[in-house]
């Protein structure tokens, strides 16, 4: 054997080891781009930030649009297009310093002037459905240099960079606004996505926008499916064609848990359902009688078989994650006080109607029937009637002197949009609320000074106002707070970064394939 | 011929009473039910004058002739206006939902007829016996099953477990399988009950004896001359359940999330959006007058001695 032979030799088997190594070595994880297909009930609406009315809408716009802050999973603020603010000492001043190098995705920059032009989209459109959330606290907006924009309020508002958290701050593209683009259809934002194709009643398609600051995103696309039947969204997940299912009913949590492949995130929403009580109603003018249904309704038994486990009973007026969330301790179950304060009233016998929708809520029929009976059980006569949403919403509405005079207790949830709570208290219990969403008709001179007071305090004195709210609201009861529902979603093991925000919305934007983990 | 062409004339005449009185009632049903597109629409925290102005930009706030006059005369243009709720037009909306309906549909009631058919006739050739009685309690459990728990089994079976079907949506002919199959099994069970009657009372006729007697074959005897005439009340059952099909499929097309038509009218009613329903519950109105006039005009093909008149 020569040397060049044994040279040839090594050389051969250098390659076959090398190779072998190569071939054995634990490949990295390759990050699989593909398209995300998430399964919901219902097809959205607009893809116009400032006018959106739904969730389904917002969890594509999410994808397609920013703002200058928005809210995580624990609903803590984050910079986005902003990346540093400075708040005033007096709370009315907020300078956002913006992030360069942002473009739209028509390519049109994005800077102060955009910040400027948005604003007054907002104030000077009257139709926009969403205006109410921010223009009603703001003085005016200015633009300080190309990357500096000042938003100066009228009066301090603790929770602004919350309220900035909404559709309502989203950003976009000054062009497309001034245009007169039909923005419903041909959304134009900042965000990873933008809109492919939107099939009414069949699905929502978005792409990667190639050019986002914030590098390439990480999903071939994102395709909304609308699948109205909520068993049929969770045969897509588990047959394969669809990634993540919504709003999946609580009773498959236990046997979804089962599958290997997926994973069943049950979640916190900052919904309550409450049932409402007729502050005009001749039948509940004794406080006594409302408190008495209150301590008659086990909220624990509620959650535990109506629910499912999916959900928490409620502890106040608003949801224990909001700012200004304060535990009275007053809902509580207690059946023997409940039956005497209803014979300190005399109402012994005293029939009431009780109104509820079906399938609004998870567990509303239902809730309302066990309702129903927990009252039977203190001696009072309840007459359930099932309402269809159009026509409950349309009789809910209608000013007091036109309701009907039926109206004594009905079952309604509520969800701040914005996530805070002056989304609550305002639109629940101010007296100027009525007759809108003050379904009730409650009117307390002392809860709106509250509420008033509430909404301009330092961060730190919030509580102060909304615990003497929560009190007051609490004794009187004008709607009885039952559950916080939960709310589940089902989604392949292999998907990454995919978060849900208790205001009901889901984030897709960040998420990815990716095995491991 | 030209006795056929005046009959089709004449029916479609006398149909544009019918369609006219259908736009009056749906119109004046749909704008009178409680609830308020405006409301539906409006985000909850908006306030009373921001609803009107929402009212006022649907032309909700004008007088209901008023609106009714509007409608009509843009529907004879063949515009039926926007959505109230997405913005898109009706046509855009209705015309996808209606050829997916229809090739739903015309799919289902292959599956039916065949089925049904075959069905009728394998019970009614041994009346009486198991597998008569077998036929018939097969297609009572067909015409009692709730359609959306049959689509449920079929997907837990093809999608789920063998992975064969789609679960739901629509583009491929694979989409069709499952809410094709479904609809169609539900129409068989309808189809085989009424073959098997009048295959019954059709068998026991003295033509059917004679034939037999002349020592013509089974087979001859039961696919041409008995099935032919057995088949006219079949085609009135077949027709009105294809009505159904294209109007009241809303179940399966929920189960399967197949944007067909009835869930888009479905949807629409619930959310209040009146051109939708005006033109969808139209258009479904036209479907069922076509359908019977070309069920009438079948007869006079399957059954020479219906004569037109």
């Amino acid at each position: 054997m020569n040397a060049k032979t044994l040279a040839l030799a090594a050389v051969v088997v250098i390659i076959i080891v090398a190779a072998a190594v190569l071939f054995m070595a634990p490949k990295p994880t390759p990050v699989e781009r593909k398209v995300l297909k998430v399964a919901m009930g219902t097809d959205i609406v607009t893809l116009d930030p400032h006018d959106v009315p739904d969730n389904p809408s917002i969890y594509v716009i999410d994808n397609i649009y920013e703002g200058l802050v928005e809210y995580d999973d624990k609903l803590n603020i984050k910079p986005v297009l902003a990346e540093r603010w400075e708040i005033s000492p007096d709370g009315k001043v907020y300078t956002f310093y913006l992030r360069k190098g942002v473009k739209f995705q028509d390519g049109t920059p994005f800077n102060a002037e955009a910040v400027k032009a948005n604003f007054d989209r907002l104030f000077n459109n009257k139709e926009l459905a969403n205006r109410n959330r921010l223009v009603p606290f703001i003085d005016k907006v200015e633009v300080v240099d190309e990357y500096t924009v000042r938003i100066i309020l009228k009066e301090p508002v603790a929770t602004f960079l919350n309220l900035l958290c909404h559709p309502a701050g989203m950003m976009i593209s000054p062009k497309a606004i001034k245009e007169g683009v039909d923005l419903k259809h041909n959304p134009v934002g900042t965000g990873p996505y933008k809109l492919k194709e939107w099939k009414p009643n069949t699905y929502i398609e978005l792409e990667p926008n190639p050019n986002y600051w914030g590098g390439t995103p990480k999903l071939a696309g994102i395709k909304f499916l609308v699948v109205p039947e909520d068993e049929a969204r969770v045969q897509m997940v588990e047959s394969g064609d669809a990634d993540v299912a919504i709003r999946v009913p609580a009773i498959d949590v236990q046997r979804l848990k089962q599958n290997p492949d997926l994973n069943v995130n049950v979640t916190r929403t900052i919904r309550i359902v409450y049932i409402g009580a007729n502050m005009r109603s001749p039948r509940l003018q004794d406080k006594r009688v409302r408190q008495a249904i209150s301590l008659a309704i086990d909220r624990d038994a509620i959650v535990e078989k109506i629910l499912h486990g999916v959900g928490r009973p409620a502890k106040s007026v608003i949801a224990e994650e909001l700012i200004g969330f304060y535990d009275t301790g007053k809902l509580k179950y207690d059946l023997e006080k409940a039956k005497q304060l209803i014979k300190e009233a005399g109402a012994e016998g005293l029939e009431l109607n009780l109104w509820t929708p079906k399938g609004r809520y998870p567990g509303d029929y239902e809730a309302a029937q066990a309702i129903a009976q927990y009252l039977e059980a203190i001696g009072l006569k309840i007459k359930l009637r099932v309402w269809e949403w159009g026509s409950y919403v349309a009789e809910l509405l209608k000013k007091p002197e036109d309701a009907s005079p039926e109206r004594d207790l009905f079952l309604i949830g509520w969800a701040p949009s914005t996530g805070e709570y002056i989304g609550v208290f305002r639109p629940l219990f101010l007296s100027e609320s009525i007759p809108k969403f003050n379904l009730w008709f409650y009117s307390n001179p002392k809860v709106d000074e509250l509420i008033k007071k509430a909404e301009h305090a330092p961060r730190d004195k919030i509580v102060d106002y909304t615990k003497q709210i929560q009190e007051i609201l609490l004794d009187d009861l004008p709607a009885i707070p039952i559950y916080n529902p939960g709310d589940v979603v089902v989604y392949k093991k292999d998907i990454k970064s995919l978060y849900y925000i208790p205001t009901e919305v889901i984030l897709t934007k960040y998420a990815y394939f990716g095995s491991g983990g | 011929m030209s006795d056929l062409a005046r009959y089709v004339i004449r029916r479609i005449i006398l149909a544009i009473p019918t369609l006219l009185g259908v736009s009056v009632i749906v119109f004046l049903m749909i704008h009178m039910l409680p609830g308020d597109p405006a409301q539906l629409l409006a985000p909850p925290e908006a306030t009373i004058q921001e609803v009107e102005m929402i009212r006022r930009r649907l032309g909700l706030d004008k007088p209901l002739w008023e609106q009714y006059l509007i409608f009509m005369s843009n529907a004879l243009k063949g515009e039926f206006g926007k959505s109230l709720f997405t913005g898109h037009t009706v046509s855009e909306l209705l015309w996808p939902a209606y050829l997916n309906t229809l090739t739903l549909s015309v799919l289902a009631m292959g599956f039916g007829l065949v089925i049904g058919v075959l069905m009728g006739i394998y019970a009614a050739l041994r009346p009486n016996t198991v597998r008569d009685q077998a036929v018939t309690s097969l297609s009572l459990l067909g015409i009692s099953m709730p359609v959306f728990w049959l689509g449920l089994i079929l997907i837990e079976i093809f999608s789920v477990w063998l992975r064969l079907l789609p679960s739901g949506g629509s583009g491929t002919f694979k989409h069709l399988i499952l809410p094709s199959l479904t609809l169609g099994l539900v129409g068989a069970a309808y189809v085989g009950r009424a073959t098997r009657a009048s295959m019954l009372e059709v068998l026991s006729q003295e033509y059917i004896r004679t034939a037999r007697a002349y020592g013509l074959p089974d087979r001859l005897v039961i696919y041409v001359y008995a099935l032919r005439n057995a088949l006219i009340p079949v085609v009135t059952v077949a027709g009105l359940i294809f009505g159904y099909m294209m109007a009241g499929a809303v179940l399966t097309e929920t189960v399967f999330s197949f944007p067909g038509l009835g869930r888009l009218i479905v949807n629409a009613i619930f959310a209040r959006d009146y051109p939708i329903v005006q033109a969808g519950i139209l258009v479904v109105a036209t479907t069922f007058v076509v359908i019977n006039t070309a069920v009438d005009i079948l007869y006079a093909f399957i059954n020479p001695r219906i004569r037109l008149r």
